[in-house]
């Protein structure tokens, strides 16, 4: 008895090889990418990122060329040896050579021993101690939002930080509740928050931008909207920065000022801290200085009016799960003052 | 000559009798057939998941699921997938095949095997049950600590998971001391250990890497519930417990479990590959010492999977080397598996394409592997996108398309008829390009900044037309699934009958009738030679088969040359189910009250006595 006889034929077989090998060529090449990828690990822009890069492409093209090689062999003997299925003819019953054997098991050792010497070099470079005159910035991880503190500079801020351009920076990490991890793609690789402990990170980044970032360890409902932003800038703008940031909140006049107290009557304040006034919460982000933040709501929503205003009517509905839960639904006019108020803090 | 059995040509019984006899079977290939059936309705639920997770990710912003469904989702297919898909699916492999394959009539324990069949079933249910309660287990597969404690989970659906893997784990250890003890003291005369299909050697290793990995993960899931149920404090931060403990103690587990999953598919393609080249595998005693070094070295690497924690630069250097030592028996094991095709005589049907697309796509995902025990590099990868892939590649092609090849490879065997190679084909090449269309491109969006496990991205990230791309592709997989359920179904009904050795093979299942009696071999074959059938077919030569004189031998028919033999079988059993429903229930009594929990374990008690006294089978006659 032999296997029915309705296969495929070797041409059409090869035309289907043809076009996978097509496919994954277009895959590839896209895949180099043309869109704009902001959160991207590819184009690094701290010294140690760049290390980490530079290790990455040798063992990508290691990878590629020993791919290439074994399917090549691969494919060669299934395309050298086929036969049709009523063949019975018997080759060689060969059981194996010694010789060839003993090859390929040092092959992959000495491409293992090269891969390690890389990957050890480049170890020694990222996990070094950082400089002595690293700038320290300590984050707090929290179900879903980012405490940022800087110890040595008193400033306390949230979800937005900013740090010196050639500056080497240091972070101390930490979480309030569960584990979550720091990843800034474009400046470094991830790091964990961990309950109980301080995990630490440094790199010095070489390029100003605002760097798009967010929690890469599963820490519960909203672990997709944890995001946060990282800005580096002149060390002038980021002194100018700092100056700002350690002054209390500004005086409100106006709608500003309607919204103040209605942040105090509305119970605002039982989770924000706003310094210089009665608010003092600690369960949410630091608002003292909130409007000179790019984004708001643990990074998710751009610091428009609109966007603001969109945010006090339905927090639950934009960022299910989180922590903000409103004990009366707001006004439109509530909403309108707060959303002043909010804009003020700059 | 042997005869062709049909199982419809057996005597009728009726619906109830025959229902009754799968629920009291020990018969090793009728609990290989209900781990298959069983784990294939839980490979399309967790596929559905997937294809909703997919639809969710197509574009961003997807406001098909909201948060907490799709972090149940994510959790439920990748709980399912590794204890509920593949490890049960290679058991069904390991059932049906290693007492055929070491010419044994059953298993050591056969009852304790139904245990183990029953006491999954349990688990998996158990852990299923949540969904009709809304609580499905949110936690991740990985479960970290202390995100499943009370106070960030409440409610019971990390319970459900909790206290369902604790019964699935006694089902798995059960089944590998069964298999270990089967291949230990019941293999044929004359089979000695270096004479063993490959295929049994893996199951070997794979058992052995069960009952010592198994135990890790029970503890941590054991501190697990007791921190829950009983507020111990294990894992709490605030009391001075330890979330690391969790991760080292489950990677510990869970490392080893990944070679769990993927030996029996190395084992698969290791039968397929000789036999539709016509050469024997290629060095033998490499591909078994490669099996018991990866077997060795999976536990020496497990916190690779921790390197963003901090463990310090010493633990790092020395994981990474342990993780990248793995290549080296890996790649042996490859290079044997294309030696064995080169030189060959190449026959590429369904289970051969299948075998080949398992190396090329394992091939891809042991690639990566390197890279991402390459710490610097992992601080990138890990929790990313790229992870998903590398496993992807890994799991769907070191074992579902192992897995697939096995079902071509075995259904002739399993059910008397062949399946349609035509399908078999359109199955093959829809399933291969669409795990690949799906798979590969998730290397780039990890590395493009997206991490895993989120059910949600905003438009301004750039991830969308690659998101959009792989949920196209993956629901490609999803239509090869059903071509291959038509197959199986069709040619259950129409396929050509198979006869014995359908595919001119090499192992002793071979040399019996298809599907074979229940009893096996009517004669405990003898061996001689590796590739027994094979040998008893062709001898040592080579040459055209023709020009050979069949040496004609082949066990089955040398036995039916024989008297009747008196063939002592077990008797079927009900208690196996009855001990496995008293643990469920100990179990779930957990999640209702105490009461219930200890009602299980009186239950469990009295059934395990009841077992033990009933007699194993009808008293002899004349012996």
């Amino acid at each position: 008895m032999r296997a029915p006889k309705h296969a495929l034929s070797w041409q059409s077989m090869r035309l289907v090889f043809l076009t996978i090998v097509g496919a994954i060529t277009v895959i590839l090449l896209a895949g180099c990418g043309a869109v704009d990828t902001p959160q991207t690990a590819l184009f690094p822009r701290s010294d140690n990122n760049q290390v980490i890069n530079d290790l990455f492409a040798p063992l990508t093209w290691l990878a590629i060329v020993i791919f290439v090689l074994v399917q090549g062999l691969l494919m060669y003997s299934v395309y050298r040896f086929r036969v049709s299925d009523d063949d019975d003819s018997i080759p060689p019953q060969v059981h194996g050579n010694t010789r060839l054997e003993i090859a390929w098991t040092l092959a992959p050792s000495i491409v293992v021993v090269i891969m390690l010497i890389l990957t050890y070099q480049a170890m020694a470079i990222i996990e070094a101690d950082p400089p002595e005159d690293a700038l320290r910035v300590r984050v707090v991880g929290h179900q879903w939002w980012w405490e940022i503190h800087y110890p040595d500079l008193d400033v306390v801020t949230a979800n937005e930080i900013h740090i010196p351009i050639d500056r080497p920076v240091y972070f101390e990490l930490e979480s309030n509740d569960v584990i979550h991890s720091f990843w800034v793609p474009r400046l470094m690789g991830k790091r964990d928050l961990m309950p109980g402990s301080t995990n630490t990170i440094w790199f010095t980044p070489s390029e100003e931008g605002l760097y798009a970032a967010q929690c890469a360890e599963y820490c519960g409902t909203a672990h997709a909207q944890m995001r946060f932003h990282v800005v580096v800038e002149s060390e002038a703008a980021f002194n100018k920065w700092l100056d700002k940031q350690r002054e209390p909140a500004a005086e409100m006049t106006g709608d500003a000022a309607e919204g103040a107290s209605l942040f105090v009557s509305r119970a605002c304040v039982t989770c924000h801290t706003i310094r210089g006034t009665d608010s003092i919460g600690t369960i949410g982000p630091d608002l003292t200085h909130v409007a000179s933040r790019a984004y708001i709501a643990g990074g998710i929503l751009e610091n428009t009016t609109t966007d603001v205003a969109a945010w006090l009517s339905d927090p639950q509905g934009l960022k299910p799960g989180n922590k903000m839960i409103l004990p009366v639904e707001l006004s439109s006019e509530d909403i309108r003052l707060l959303t002043a108020y909010i804009r003020a803090l700059r | 000559m042997a005869t062709v059995t049909d199982v419809r040509t057996q005597e009728r019984v009726s619906t109830g009798a025959a229902i009754w006899s799968w629920i009291t079977t020990i018969d090793h290939k009728r609990i290989g057939v209900l781990y298959f059936v069983t784990s294939l309705i839980y490979f399309l639920v967790a596929g559905i998941e997937a294809l909703l997770i997919r639809l969710q990710l197509a574009t961003p912003d997807g406001e098909i699921l909201d948060p907490d469904l799709y972090n149940q989702l994510f959790t439920m297919h990748g709980t399912a997938m590794v204890f509920m898909v593949a490890m049960p699916m290679a058991a069904a492999f390991f059932n049906f095949l290693i007492p055929l394959m070491i010419g044994a009539r059953d298993v050591a324990f056969p009852r304790l095997n139904a245990f183990s069949y029953w006491t999954f079933l349990g688990g998996s249910l158990l852990m299923h049950s949540s969904f009709l309660f809304g609580q499905a287990p949110d936690g991740g597969w990985f479960g970290y600590a202390n995100l499943t404690s009370k106070e960030y989970s409440p409610g019971l659906s990390i319970d459900f998971w909790g206290l369902g893997l604790l019964v699935l784990g006694v089902a798995s250890v059960a089944a590998a001391l069964n298999f270990i003890i089967t291949i230990i003291n019941l293999r044929a005369p004359g089979m000695t250990l270096m004479r063993m299909p490959v295929f049994v050697w893996m199951t070997f290793v794979t058992s052995f890497l069960i009952i010592f990995a198994f135990p890790a993960i029970t503890a941590a899931l054991i501190f697990l519930e007791f921190d829950r149920l009983f507020g111990t404090n294990f894992y709490e931060v605030a009391e001075g417990g330890d979330p690391m403990l969790w991760q080292h103690l489950f990677w510990v587990f869970g490392h080893p479990e990944v070679y769990i999953l993927v030996l029996p598919g190395f084992g698969i393609a290791s039968e397929i590959l000789p036999t539709f080249s016509r050469k024997p595998i290629f060095g033998y005693s490499a591909m078994v010492f490669a099996a018991v070094a990866i077997g060795f070295l999976g536990f020496s690497v497990w916190a690779h999977h921790m390197f963003t924690t901090g463990m310090g630069t010493i633990a790092d250097a020395a994981f990474a080397g342990s993780t990248m030592l793995i290549a080296i028996p890996t790649g042996i094991k490859m290079f044997n598996w294309v030696a064995t095709c080169f030189g060959g005589r190449i026959r590429l049907t369904t289970p051969m394409l299948f075998a080949l697309g398992f190396l090329t796509t394992f091939l891809i995902g042991g690639l990566t592997g390197p890279m991402l025990a390459a710490v610097p590099l992992d601080l990138h990868f890990q929790d990313s996108y790229f992870v998903v892939g590398h496993f992807h590649y890994v799991l769907f092609g070191g074992l579902i398309l192992a897995l697939m090849g096995g079902v071509y490879y075995w259904y002739p065997k399993i059910t008397g008829r062949m399946m349609s190679e035509k399908i078999g084909k359109v199955h093959f090449w829809l399933m291969f390009m669409s795990m690949n269309l799906t798979f590969f491109p998730m290397h780039f969006v990890g590395l493009d900044g997206m991490p895993r496990r989120v059910s949600t991205y905003a438009a301004d990230m750039g991830w969308e037309g690659w998101n959009m791309f792989i949920s196209i592709s993956a629901f490609g997989i999803g239509l090869s699934v059903l071509v291959f359920l038509h197959n199986l179904v069709v040619s259950y009904k129409k396929g050509e009958p198979a006869g014995n050795d359908p595919w001119d093979a090499r192992t002793l299942e071979w040399a019996i009738p298809s599907p074979p009696p229940e009893h096996n071999f009517d004669e405990i074959p003898q061996v001689t030679h590796r590739d027994q059938v094979w040998y008893d077919k062709y001898g040592e030569g080579h040459g055209s088969a023709a020009e050979l004189s069949k040496v004609d031998t082949s066990v089955a028919e040398h036995a039916e040359e024989d008297e009747e033999h008196d063939v002592h079988m077990p008797n079927p059993s009900y208690w196996p189910l009855l001990v496995s429903a008293g643990l469920t229930i100990a179990a779930a009594g957990l999640l209702i009250h105490i009461l219930v929990a200890i009602f299980g374990v009186a239950w469990t008690i009295v059934a395990i006595y009841a077992w033990s006294l009933e007699p194993a089978s009808d008293p002899p006659n004349e012996h």
